[in-house]
């Protein structure tokens, strides 16, 4: 069984957001304004945020999104069941079980599971533009990023459908497929022959918060090193 | 008189949730399509998808008129006929639907788990009369029962989305 990971190389990273505008194009993630931001109501499952790293003398920026922990808080909290980790190793998020009590959005020590405040509003002319693979999240649950799973879904579908097995390149999300530095890598930390499962065991790598024992599978590589 | 209010309460009760459970009333579709007679050519020809692609298509004039130079017979119109031989797009009302939150695809199910469309979508090579409703009721208990004797995945995530 894969168990799926993501490194982000904070050398490579430049800090121009594509990733940001990829996984709102892609996940059908609603627009936020200034005002929403300041309200404390943005929409967005994948952010830069200014981080003071080791040995860094000014903040970097680190493109922040569900760390897909190995022992998530947030589903630990779930009454619902609404997410749970999947035996991929993918903080899922299932919409219709969620009640919106908010539980785990105060459990991830991230800050990245967010609550839908509004019903889906799309202009008309944008509406073409949505990706039919993922659903309109509607208003009162809490939305999350999930590795592009219906991605995983889809390669799946086509290796299947071609009579071969699921090569590595068949499943990236839409961050690591945009990024232009090509600072992100995405693949089975299961097997020892992965670039991913390489760069992880990098002396430069290490996991956000990793003290408090979450075991993410987003691994980022420090800079200047 | 009091003791007849809760009877009546609950009389009432009985009846608004009947009536709430009733199917919505059939749609009428624009041409009197007969399933039965376009029974020798696979499903796939018309509905083009159902067998490569998430969606399966719901056949428009160009695919008809690909075996029909002429009107077919007396079931369907002058006027519809007219509008079809014109290339003009049928105003099919679609009767199934998967739930927003439901990621379905027919090539996963036809070609590749080898399923018959009338598993879902009832004997339409016995219908006479186009579809005006959802031939079967689909639930996820139907969906489940499937994927567990079929040792499909039973991961919520796999089919929501």
């Amino acid at each position: 069984m894969a168990r799926w990971g993501l490194v982000i190389d904070l050398d490579r990273c430049t800090g121009c957001q594509a990733c940001v505008v990829a996984c709102k194009h892609e996940n059908n993630v609603p627009f936020s304004t200034p005002e929403t931001a300041r309200g404390g109501r943005l929409m967005t499952w994948l952010q830069l945020v200014a981080a003071d790293l080791p040995g860094r003398p000014t903040a970097s920026a680190l493109p922040l999104m569900c760390q897909q922990c190995d022992r998530p808080p947030c589903t630990d909290v779930c009454p619902t069941s609404a997410t749970y980790l999947n035996p991929e190793g993918i903080v899922a998020q299932i919409y219709p079980r969620c009640i919106g009590c908010r539980y785990c959005t105060n459990a991830c020590p991230y800050a990245v599971k967010v609550f839908n405040w509004t019903a889906p509003d799309w202009p008309d002319a944008m509406a073409p533009m949505r990706n039919p693979d993922v659903s309109l999240r509607p208003k009162g649950v809490v939305e999350t990023c999930t590795f592009c799973h219906h991605r995983l879904i889809a390669a799946r579908e086509r290796a299947r459908a071609a009579g071969r097995e699921i090569a590595p390149d068949d499943y990236v999300p839409a961050c690591v497929a945009t990024c232009p530095a090509e600072a992100m890598v995405f693949g089975d930390l299961s097997d020892p022959h992965s670039e991913v499962a390489a760069l992880a065991g990098s002396p430069r790598a290490f996991r956000w918060m990793e003290e408090l024992g979450t075991q993410p599978k987003v691994i980022y590589l420090r800079e200047g090193e | 008189m009091r003791r007849l209010v809760p009877p009546v309460l609950v009389a009432l009760a009985v009846a608004g949730l009947w009536i709430l459970a009733l199917p919505a009333a059939p749609v009428d579709q624009p041409i009197a399509f007969n399933h039965a007679r376009h029974a020798a050519v696979a499903c796939a020809v018309c509905h083009r998808g159902a067998e490569t692609a998430a969606r399966a298509g719901i056949p428009q004039s160009n695919v008809c008129t690909r075996c029909h130079a002429t009107a077919p017979d007396r079931s369907v119109s002058a006027r519809a006929w007219s509008d079809v031989a014109a290339g003009r797009p049928i105003a099919w009302r679609q009767v199934t639907q998967v739930p927003e939150h439901v990621m379905f695809s027919h090539r996963r199910h036809t070609s590749l788990a080898q399923l018959a469309c009338a598993s879902c979508h009832g004997d339409a090579a016995a219908r006479v009369t186009p579809f005006g409703a959802p031939a079967t009721r689909i639930a996820m208990t139907t969906c489940l029962s499937c994927h567990t004797r079929e040792g499909a995945s039973e991961d919520c995530a796999a089919c929501h989305r």
